[in-house]
């Protein structure tokens, strides 16, 4: 990831220009008086950014930069060219990198009667202004740019596996971290599970991964399915190994997680939803995107997925397609972007 | 509680504590109408947003699709729990790509269904049902469109079913459903299970003639062709029709549709089908032959037939009771097809040679006494679904009936109804109740009670082609029930009636003031008012019209008023005298002047649908949250705290309590809540339980289905002419009776318990007395009349041609013909 949307990154060329960046939701207050509190009613909770930008004026044929695109290598006027002419023709949006945290967003252009020539008048003087589209089933989002935190996705797996697979090496993770999981062996890796994306299945009985580093997350967000309609038993998801602390354990004879008593620092929410720490619904018979947050951090010798600590008998019998474990506490507002993000990608 | 009221408990536990609440507004359109192409609608693709990616679990998986355009709110403006007088809703569909409109060309109108979806309790609440019309403006980019939630246009009648020359049924196998297939004109059903009637394997029917459906149904001899392959004779305008233009004098029967009775009825105007003179050489023995048209069938009896006041001679008259496949009634000289599934009669009354020449068709006149449609769905039970089909006159069966019914009604499917709630109503209106009036004393000062005992509500009624709307709306007024309102994804019903105490207990309280407020404040003031009708122009005096069954069912207009309220309007106009404000109501199916006295003082105490009368006149607006509006039912009672509520009832009591009568969501958060107080004192007296049926009149009872059988202490039983006739062996659901039980007696014997209940004259034994034992002085079977002598089921009495005079010519009027019939 991310996923790429066929079309143009104006990034590529305005980076550096700094666009000025908004947010806008969409909400509705109602004054209920004294003693009832206010609600807003509605919200995609990750509003609707929009951006203005403005560039240097473009410089004479000699001197301009060249830009690689698709392994054309156009100059920026032929390139703003070609960006408009394809976003209008097609229809499909393009990418544009937020100055905040320099993630990237599909966007289109705010004025729908746009010209060639207004288009350049505006983006080299006034301003042109863009603002997020969302495509269904595209995501340009990149966790990277989210934060550093270890990553264990399945898809990579896809070029040593094939549909049913035992897992007989490490599931790498694929970020800078290299703390690899190790692996019980009866894991398997299948495919096509979820919106054509492959997963790893932990079999209930004996499968489990073990990670190799000592660190703190303050974060996690899995995709994954439980493959029962309730716990059959105290299935282990993400624990830490023998004598570590549990995150995530199913809570036997029920659709939710066990409640672990992490205190209040601890938040869980499932596809965006939050639940208190006593009603933590669990993915139970269909994917679904698990997201804890931890103020102060949860530290672990080593990571272990799929099976709770040194207990016997507690091996969690589900799919596991992602797993992101990010070692900063990004705000909330982020957590929301990640989560829309992955639910885009997985379609949960 | 439910899991349901669990969550909506959580949510109002979030707003408490000030929290927002996150909800999303999306609708599901049905286009073909079979589940086959669903489609969902939103104005943001939720379905792929956090937090309310979950609501896939109730799209089957499907993605909401962002079409729905607004500006700024999201959300509609629409009635909470509407009914079918509810105004339509505007949307307007992003449509650059035609989808939408490509889906309307190829489906037209579709069903939809709208759902807000609560993911912080993963509650998914259905809150509005109704049609997506046809685009009204379609654009380059959007289409704009309207939904209503009336199923039928306002020019569709009830009954519809006319006197079409090819048979109008639906065909049997298009059904997939028994119930429905059951009130169909078409017998074929053997695709269904149990089914036993159908020959070959076709899908559908031509409906051109009888040896077509002698194909498909295995008949040989038509008997199931339900089209009129016949010409009627020209018939007398009825005013009822004439939206179309035609020649004065050539209206015929087919002008009109085919009429529908619930109930008992005596049918004063049948409708003439055919007629003959038949001259005879007994010059005082002229005939006059016709055959008339009752209306649907099956009825339960038709009985007591005249034409111009004469009453046939015994074996000259035949009833077919409209059965489908019924046999051929006459002699075939008259009538040569069996017009299944209608109502029929034919008889020969004398009037002499003299007479004949003057008889033509606008001189006959046709009547009968009837008890009607025998194929009423009347349920016992909801889980599983058990019901029978049997003559009925419960006005709540008839109201489903009507809804539901394919050749007369609106054909919808039951399961679209709470039926354990009709359940409910239905027994809480067959019960006996005494309305009692205090009335000043005779020569005294002080007063007396007058009471009127009856059953709660009844209905016989003869549908004859009302908009459909109208005729539920009259069907419920009439017996004090409210339209059926769309709660909780299907349609139910409440009774307007006095709450019980637990009810009471648990009404929601809305306040302005104190900590538990939750009403909307709007510039430092609760939003909240109050309104009452002006005395002078609330009515004071009610006319109700009812066609009255002990005087052969005419019309009969009653005038109830209050000379207090009339002087409080004389006072309000000034002139210090009594002022009458008259509105003027038919009782609709009532037809006994007890319930129709009931029913027009609830009118004048506490208006049409409790919308405000003399004794409840102080109604209430107020907004409250959304999340609040969703824990009520409409037309619960709920309590309100404010000091706005100073008003007094005219017995000086406060309004505690209220009614909800309307809730409007008017934005996203907030839902207007209309409320009309609910007198609590005048409420509770105005029925009192028993009275046991007041003497018999309109009492009913109802036995599980067949756990009844007749056992035949006289070989055949019925009351008079009115009730239906029992055979021993026969399975009996109910019985009514209304007279005197002078010429009948009932026993019947419950198998199960061994129980036989006697059915006998005198108020000892009514209305079923189960101890009641066999006692001297029975008086034998009753004397049949000549005139009402009962037709075997089917009903086919061939006619006893004239034996004994020489007919020399006669003609039979029929349409533009004139056909000689050979001698006999």
């Amino acid at each position: 990831m991310p996923a790429t949307v066929g079309g143009y990154h104006l990034f590529q060329y305005c980076l550096g220009a700094q666009p000025q960046e908004s947010i806008r939701f969409e909400e509705l207050e109602t004054d209920l008086g004294s003693g009832f509190g206010s609600m807003v009613g509605f919200g995609i909770n990750t509003g609707l950014r929009r951006w203005r930008v403005s560039f240097p004026i473009l410089p004479g044929a000699s001197a301009q930069a060249s830009i690689t695109y698709n392994g054309s290598t156009l100059t920026p006027a032929d390139y703003l060219w070609a960006l408009f002419c394809d976003s209008k023709v097609s229809g499909d949006p393009f990418v544009v990198q937020s100055p905040r945290n320099d993630q990237y967003y599909l966007c289109k252009f705010a004025d729908h009667e746009l010209d060639y020539t207004r288009f350049l008048t505006k983006i080299y003087a006034t301003g042109l202004e863009f603002k997020q589209f969302r495509l269904p089933g595209v995501t340009v989002f990149d966790p990277t740019k989210y934060a550093t935190g270890r990553i264990y996705d399945a898809e990579p797996l896809d070029v040593d596996y094939d549909d049913g697979d035992p897992i007989d090496a490490t599931w790498p993770d694929s970020s800078a971290l290299n703390d690899d999981l190790s692996t019980g062996t009866t894991e398997t890796f299948e495919t096509n599970e979820q919106n054509g994306l492959p997963v790893v299945r932990f079999n209930g009985t004996s499968s489990w991964f073990l990670g190799t580093q000592a660190f703190t997350f303050h974060e996690a967000f899995i995709v994954m399915k439980v493959r029962e309609a309730s716990w059959s038993n105290y299935g282990g998801v993400l624990t830490a190994n023998a004598n570590g602390i549990a995150m995530l354990v199913g809570d036997s004879g029920t659709t939710k997680f066990f409640d672990l008593s992490l205190g209040s620092d601890y938040e869980y929410r499932l596809n965006g939803v939050q639940y208190d720490a006593d009603d933590q619904q669990a993915p139970m018979n269909e994917f679904g995107l698990v997201h804890i947050r931890h103020k102060t951090g949860l530290a672990v010798d080593f990571l272990q997925v799929g099976k709770d600590r040194a207990f016997a008998g507690r091996y969690g019998k589900i799919d596991v397609g992602y797993i992101f474990l990010p070692t900063t506490l990004k705000p909330a507002s982020d957590a929301r972007e990640f989560t829309e993000h992955l639910i885009t990608y997985w379609d949960l | 509680m439910s899991a349901r009221d669990d969550k909506i408990a959580a949510l109002v536990a979030l707003t408490a504590l000030g929290k927002k609440v996150d909800y999303c507004e999306y609708i599901a359109v049905d286009w073909v109408g079979d589940g086959s192409v669903m489609r969902y609608y939103g104005h943001a693709p939720y379905s792929r947003v956090p937090p309310f990616t979950r609501v896939k679990r109730y799209t089957g998986g499907d993605h909401i699709d962002k079409r729905i355009l607004a500006q700024g709110d999201p959300f509609r403006q629409f009635e909470l729990q509407p009914d079918i007088r509810t105004q339509d809703i505007a949307f307007e569909f992003d449509d650059i790509d035609k989808a939408v409109s490509d889906l309307f060309r190829d489906h037209g109108t579709a069903r939809m269904r709208m759902y807000h979806y609560f993911p912080q309790v993963d509650l998914n609440e259905e809150v509005w049902m109704g049609q997506l019309h046809p685009p009204q403006i379609t654009g380059r980019k959007t289409l704009k469109t309207v939904a209503s939630n009336n199923r039928r246009a306002r020019e569709v009648k009830v009954p519809a079913e006319g006197h079409q020359f090819f048979c109008p049924a639906t065909f049997g196998r298009r059904f997939t459903a028994l119930i429905a297939q059951q009130t169909g004109l078409c017998p074929v059903n053997d695709h269904l299970p149990g089914g036993t009637i159908g020959a070959g394997d076709a899908t559908d029917c031509s409906r051109l003639d009888e040896a077509t459906c002698n194909a498909n149904t295995g008949a040989t001899d038509g008997r199931y062709f339900g089209g009129y392959n016949v010409r009627p004779v020209t018939y007398s305008p009825d005013p009822h029709h004439g939206v179309t233009t035609t020649s004065k004098g050539n209206r015929s029967l087919f002008d009109q549709q085919k009429r529908w009775l619930a109930g008992r009825k005596h049918m004063n105007a049948c409708t003439l089908l055919f007629f003959a003179r038949e001259p005879n050489t007994h010059l005082e023995q002229g005939i006059v032959h016709s055959v008339w048209e009752i209306g649907i069938g099956p009825f339960q009896s038709i009985t007591n037939v005249r034409v111009n006041s004469i009453a046939p001679n015994f074996n000259q008259w035949a009833v077919a009771l409209g059965n489908l496949g019924q046999g051929r009634i006459g002699d075939g000289t008259l009538l040569q097809v069996n017009l299944s599934g209608t109502g029929l009669f034919i008889a020969r009354v004398v009037v002499g040679n003299q007479a004949l020449p003057a008889i033509d068709a606008q001189s006959l006149h046709g009547e009968c006494d009837a008890l009607g449609y025998n194929k009423v769905a009347v349920f016992t039970d909801d889980d599983p679904l058990t019901y029978s089909r049997i003559y009925t006159d419960d006005r709540v069966w008839w109201l489903l009936e009507v809804h539901t019914n394919q050749r007369a009604g609106n054909g919808q499917d039951p399961s679209e109804f709470w039926i354990g709630d009709l359940i409910t109503e239905s027994a809480h209106n067959r019960a006996n109740v005494v309305f009692t009036r205090t009335v000043p004393e005779p020569g005294g000062t002080g007063t007396i009670e007058v009471t009127y005992p009856h059953r709660r509500t009844t209905f016989n009624h003869l549908f004859e082609g009302r908009p459909f709307d109208e005729t539920v709306v009259d069907i419920c007024r009439s017996g004090r029930i409210t339209p059926p309102y769309l709660y909780q994804g299907k349609y139910t019903i409440s009774s307007f009636r006095a709450y019980t105490g637990g009810e009471l207990a648990a009404a929601p309280v809305f306040t302005d003031v104190g900590p538990a407020n939750n009403i909307q404040w709007i510039d430092g003031l609760p939003n909240i008012q109050f309104s009452e009708i002006d005395d002078d122009k609330l009515p004071n005096k009610i006319k109700l019209s009812f066609e009255e069954f002990s005087n052969k069912g005419l019309s009969r207009p009653i005038e109830l008023d209050d000379k207090d309220q009339q002087l409080r309007a004389g006072r309000a106009k000034g002139i210090d005298n009594f002022w009458e404000v008259t509105a003027e109501y038919v009782a609709n199916g009532v037809d006994e002047l007890n319930e129709a006295v009931k029913l027009g003082f609830s009118h004048l105490w506490f208006g049409q649908f409790n919308e405000g009368g003399i004794y409840n006149n102080w109604r209430g607006v107020f907004y409250i949250p959304y999340v609040q509006a969703l824990a009520l039912r409409r037309y619960q009672a709920i309590k309100i705290v404010s000091d706005l509520n100073d008003k007094l009832t005219p017995d000086g009591d406060p309004f505690e309590y209220f009614q909800v009568l309307y809730m409007r969501k008017v934005n996203a958060n907030l839902v207007e809540l209309t409320v009309q107080g609910y007198n609590q004192q005048k409420a509770e007296a105005f029925e009192t339980s028993g009275g046991g049926g007041g003497g018999g009149d309109g009492a009913m009872l109802t036995y599980g289905a067949g756990s009844n059988v007749c056992n035949g202490y006289w070989p055949r039983m019925g009351l008079r002419n009115l009730l239906p006739w029992f055979q021993k062996g026969d399975l009996i659901h109910e019985a009514i009776w209304s007279v005197p039980f002078s010429y009948f007696r009932y026993q019947m014997w419950n198998p199960t318990t061994s129980v036989i209940y006697y059915l006998a004259d005198g108020p000892a034994a009514e209305p079923w007395d189960t101890t009641y034992s066999v006692q001297d002085g029975f008086e034998p079977a009753p004397t049949v009349e000549e005139h009402i002598t009962p037709s075997p089921e089917p009903a086919e009495v061939p006619l006893t041609p004239p034996v004994d005079k020489d007919i020399t010519v006669g003609t039979i009027t029929q349409g533009p013909d004139t056909v000689t019939i050979p001698l006999s």
